[in-house]
């Protein structure tokens, strides 16, 4: 455990939490725009901010990428900080002067309005880079990226082309704070031409990468449920019974431990591609598989690997 | 007329000549053009030479061009004149210190050879005053007279204004120096040599080059000189030569920047040699430690320091990263240095490996220093072959390889996590620290990033030890400094200084003050980050802290001078340009910073400024110093302020006039 302090308060914190997880965990609030539990640390929006004082030396530094270290003495405050922090917002207000987070910082920071010498565009992506990291990080897509430099930094689809990678997963468009990530799932259409009705299924189109993809249909209720390339991906990246991927989340049956048969081994456990099962640990010899409803998306993966036909 | 036979087509193009002229003057004009022939030619008979000559020199335009025309005079004389110039094949290899020796004894033959060395300089200075065409020239000579005598492409001595620079050199005789060499005048300079004689406008003579560093001394004469070279200055009595300590570029405008050879006979790779065979790599960073060298890349940190840390570092693989990205707009130094004299650089590495136990090394060069990359190139693959990189060096059991990788030269790649980043070849954007380099670099393994002066300065420093670097300079920043004079200056120059160097002297004695005669306004050191500096500060000296104090960064080692016709808001504009090209985009600050304080520099700059934009910039470039990411942003709002700052008159001449 390290312990320091956040100003002025003492806190103890694990040993590799940043400064940001340090101060979050004890209730101080910093403001962050491009960081992500989910993501590594960027640094790059420059809202969190902090002065750290650390071997007599007094740095500025972010909290989302600096560690916590023992003895060190943090001010989420100060005069400095507000400073560097409120030019962040007024600069962002006026590239983005009509998206709410930023709206919202502006009144917490109490500017009305961005400084008139300065020309006013109307962008509303903040280069967070948060959609780019989850679509590259989590998803594992690469269908988006930076382009550009400096003031002509965008976000775009390979050479402004539709995104060949694109899974049309969403994540992007979750991810967004701003909102501007335009993912539209289309129901069933009909396209009227002189030759008859054609009708369409059920698509996703992702405005911003220029993709088009046609939804999947549950097999046993019907509904559109989830993109095919997404649902192809995730087949050949999972361990799961090819029949999963037909049916969608709300008529998938989840798995159900009987106690009388599970032996306690933990193959179920170890075969699990989401992590879902764990063994219950209830002291002597008892040992039960335990399943975690929210984690479970019911593949039935376990079922497969189970001696003892306990899951069901 | 008579006087008009010279003239292809006689009477035909003398009309053209005239029809050049208004109307109302061509009556007055045909008596005057005879008039000023004969005031140039006198009593003399009418040569074509004279009447070329005159045309030329006298004539005022537009009838020069059209008789240049006519003569053929304005095609450019013989610029499609190439060297002949074969590879140069290095034999022989490097296994022990006793090879070094037979290579050493080699390459002083070749520096000092018996038969006539013409050493033609080739940097990028010299090449661009057309150094070739003089080779060229040269080498036609040196066949038409049947001398036995060879040209060799040497680098630059520093003395960019007196390019292209000719040095003539003969066991036994003192070497001649020519400057701003013609190809016409190549004859005359083969002629007089082959006879031992000096062409009557030769610069400097030489009698003997030693290298205080490595011990190494070529004699060029022996006792008396010869009746010839007498009234010539001495180099080493030159202020231009005798007033810098030549440590790093102590070879440059000797050796061959191609032949490894020539490297040796000057005392090459005898660092290395006694590092390996004598020192532990604890030694060597103890000698980088007690050197106090401080990393010559802007920002100062002890390169001893850095390299106790990365050799600390636990791994089973490191890097030595060399920083020869060099975004700065106006210097060209690392290229210079590069194309004189690649090999100082692969030893500094080779023996930074050594120290911290890395055994891959990595040059990243800007790729516009197109000739630079290539003489790195050939001499990696020089090392390469005569065994001094690669596995096994000197029979140590230590191994080390070098690559040269080409960037795009953006000015944010000087940052060291940038140029990492960059060489993984994802995007140039530096990275959060911690972690350092020293502990996380490139592909995630310790690393050491240098500049590339500071790699250089380490086969010195491992040769003559630690402590006599730290004799040199100033109680906070050890060594010398390579200075690239550039700007207004009467001789744009680069050359080598102790630090704690009075910058106000750099300027007067080796860049003879400004070109246009008038007096320092404003200078810059440490390209854009640096801002300006007025001439009151011109007693600074080159030294890390002062010159921070003064507001402004040592840098890589620009030296912008400015005279007082120059408009230093227009410069702030210029720079805040630059960085607004330059800035990589990934923080807010920087990225959207830049652009808004474009638009009000641009504003200002162009007579439309307002004292509340004053006020905001100065607002925006406090907050930008505190919030950006990296050094580019923190700084950007630099030229602007220290102008505001330092050159109050010339902004406010800028300020919006009202009617009140």
């Amino acid at each position: 455990m390290l312990k320091l302090k956040i100003n002025g308060k003492n806190i103890k914190v694990k040993a590799g939490a940043t400064v940001l997880e340090a101060a979050r965990a004890n209730g101080i609030d910093i403001p962050t725009l491009c960081s992500n539990d989910a993501l590594k640390s960027y640094g790059a929006c420059r809202m969190c901010i902090v002065e750290i004082e650390q071997n007599k030396r007094t740095t500025i530094e972010a909290s989302c990428t600096f560690p916590a270290a023992d003895g060190m003495s943090v001010n989420t405050k100060s005069e400095r900080v507000i400073a560097g922090r409120k030019l962040v917002v007024e600069l962002l207000l006026s590239r983005c002067p009509n998206v709410k987070v930023v709206q919202d910082l502006a009144r917490e920071y109490g500017i009305a309005e961005s400084s008139t010498e300065w020309e006013k565009d109307n962008e509303y992506c903040i280069l967070c880079g948060l959609c780019v990291r989850a679509c590259n990080e989590v998803v594992g897509a690469g269908a988006i990226q930076f382009a550009g430099r400096g003031a002509d930094k965008i976000v775009d689809s390979p050479f402004h082309q539709s995104a060949e990678d694109c899974i049309a997963c969403g994540s992007c468009a979750y991810v967004c704070p701003t909102g501007i990530i335009k993912k539209n799932d289309l129901e069933v259409s009909a396209a009227c031409s002189p030759d008859g009705a054609e009708q369409e299924g059920p698509k996703r189109e992702i405005l911003n990468w220029q993709v088009e993809y046609e939804l999947k249909i549950c097999t046993k209720c019907g509904n559109p449920f989830a993109p095919v390339p997404h649902l192809t991906k995730l087949e050949k990246e999972l361990n799961c019974l090819p029949q999963f991927f037909n049916l969608c989340p709300s008529c998938r049956e989840y798995i159900v431990v009987d106690k009388d048969k599970c032996l306690g081994c933990g193959s179920c456990m170890e075969n699990c591609p989401v992590g879902a099962l764990e063994l219950d640990d209830q002291g002597g010899y008892e040992k039960y598989a335990k399943v975690y409803e929210i984690n479970c998306m019911g593949c039935h993966t376990c079922e497969r690997y189970c001696p003892a036909g306990a899951l069901s | 007329m008579s006087d008009i036979k010279w003239l292809p087509d006689g009477q035909k193009t003398f009309d053209k000549v005239i029809a050049a002229v208004p109307e109302g003057m061509r009556a007055a004009m045909k008596p005057k053009l005879a008039e000023m022939l004969a005031a140039k030619v006198g009593s003399k008979k009418v040569s074509k030479k004279v009447v070329e000559a005159w045309v030329k020199e006298d004539l005022p335009e537009p009838q020069r061009s059209v008789l240049m025309a006519a003569l053929g005079l304005d095609k450019p004389a013989a610029s499609t004149a190439k060297v002949k110039k074969a590879a140069w094949k290095v034999t022989g290899s490097v296994k022990s210190a006793a090879d070094l020796n037979t290579m050493k004894a080699a390459g002083q033959d070749l520096l000092v050879p018996k038969t006539l060395r013409i050493a033609v300089s080739s940097a990028s200075c010299g090449l661009a005053k057309g150094s070739e065409q003089v080779a060229a020239a040269l080498q036609v000579a040196i066949k038409k007279q049947k001398v036995s005598a060879e040209v060799v492409m040497v680098g630059s001595n520093g003395m960019s204004w007196a390019e292209p620079v000719v040095s003539v050199i003969k066991a036994g005789k003192p070497a001649v120096i020519y400057g701003s060499v013609t190809p016409e005048g190549a004859a005359d300079i083969i002629k007089a040599a082959a006879a031992g004689k000096v062409v009557a406008d030769a610069l400097l003579r030489q009698d003997a080059v030693k290298v205080d560093v490595t011990g190494e001394k070529i004699t060029y004469a022996t006792g008396k000189l010869p009746a010839s070279c007498s009234g010539l200055k001495d180099a080493s009595r030159v202020a231009f030569f005798k007033q810098q300590q030549k440590i790093v570029s102590r070879n440059a405008g000797i050796i061959a920047p191609d032949r490894i050879e020539e490297y040796i006979g000057m005392g090459g790779y005898k660092a290395l040699t006694k590092a390996l065979t004598g020192m532990k790599p604890a030694d060597v960073i103890g000698e980088v430690k007690s050197s106090k060298l401080r990393g010559r890349g802007g920002a100062g940190f002890p390169a001893g320091i850095k390299w106790d840390a990365c050799s600390k570092a636990d791994s089973n693989k490191k890097y030595i990263v060399c920083n020869g990205s060099e975004g700065d707009p106006e210097i060209g130094l690392h290229k210079s240095f590069l194309e004189s004299d690649p090999h100082m650089l692969i030893e500094g590495m080779i023996l930074a490996g050594y120290a911290v136990g890395a055994d891959e090394g990595y040059v990243y060069l800007n790729d516009r220093y197109v000739l630079a990359v290539e003489r790195v190139q050939t001499a990696i693959a020089q090392a390469e072959k005569v065994g001094l990189l690669g596995t096994d060096i000197l029979g140590s059991g230590f191994s080390f390889t070098l690559k040269v990788k080409r960037g795009g030269g953006a000015y944010v790649c000087g940052e060291e996590t940038a140029l990492l980043n960059a060489l993984e070849g994802s995007f140039a954007e530096p990275r959060p620290r911690p972690p350092l380099p020293v502990h996380e670099g490139l592909n995630g393994k310790p690393t050491v990033v240098n500049n590339l002066e500071t790699l250089s300065n380490i086969s010195a420093i491992v040769l003559k030890g630690g402590k006599w670097f730290a004799g040199i300079g100033t109680p906070s920043s050890k060594g010398t400094k390579i200075v690239a004079l550039s700007g207004n200056v009467a001789k744009p120059c680069w050359v080598e200084l102790p630090m704690g160097t009075v910058i106000g002297d750099i300027i007067d004695t080796f860049g003879g003050g400004t070109a246009s005669g008038k007096k320092v306004k404003a200078f810059q050191t440490g390209g854009p980050s640096g801002g300006l500096l007025p001439a009151s500060k011109l007693k600074l000296k080159l030294d890390y802290d002062a010159l921070n104090k003064a507001g402004s960064l040592l840098g890589s080692g620009g030296l912008l001078v400015m005279d007082e016709d120059c408009d230093v808001v227009d410069v702030a504009r210029f720079l805040t340009e630059f960085f607004l090209e330059e800035s990589c985009g990934k923080c807010t600050p920087c990225r959207e910073g830049v652009k808004r304080l474009n638009e009000i520099v641009t504003c200002i700059a162009d007579g439309r400024g307002t004292k509340a934009q004053l006020a905001l910039v100065k607002t925006m470039g406090e907050a930008m110093n505190t919030a950006c990411f990296c050094a580019l942003g923190k700084t950007a709002a630099a030229p602007i302020l220290t102008v505001m700052k330092h050159f109050p008159k010339d902004v406010n001449a800028k300020m919006l006039k009202t009617i009140n």
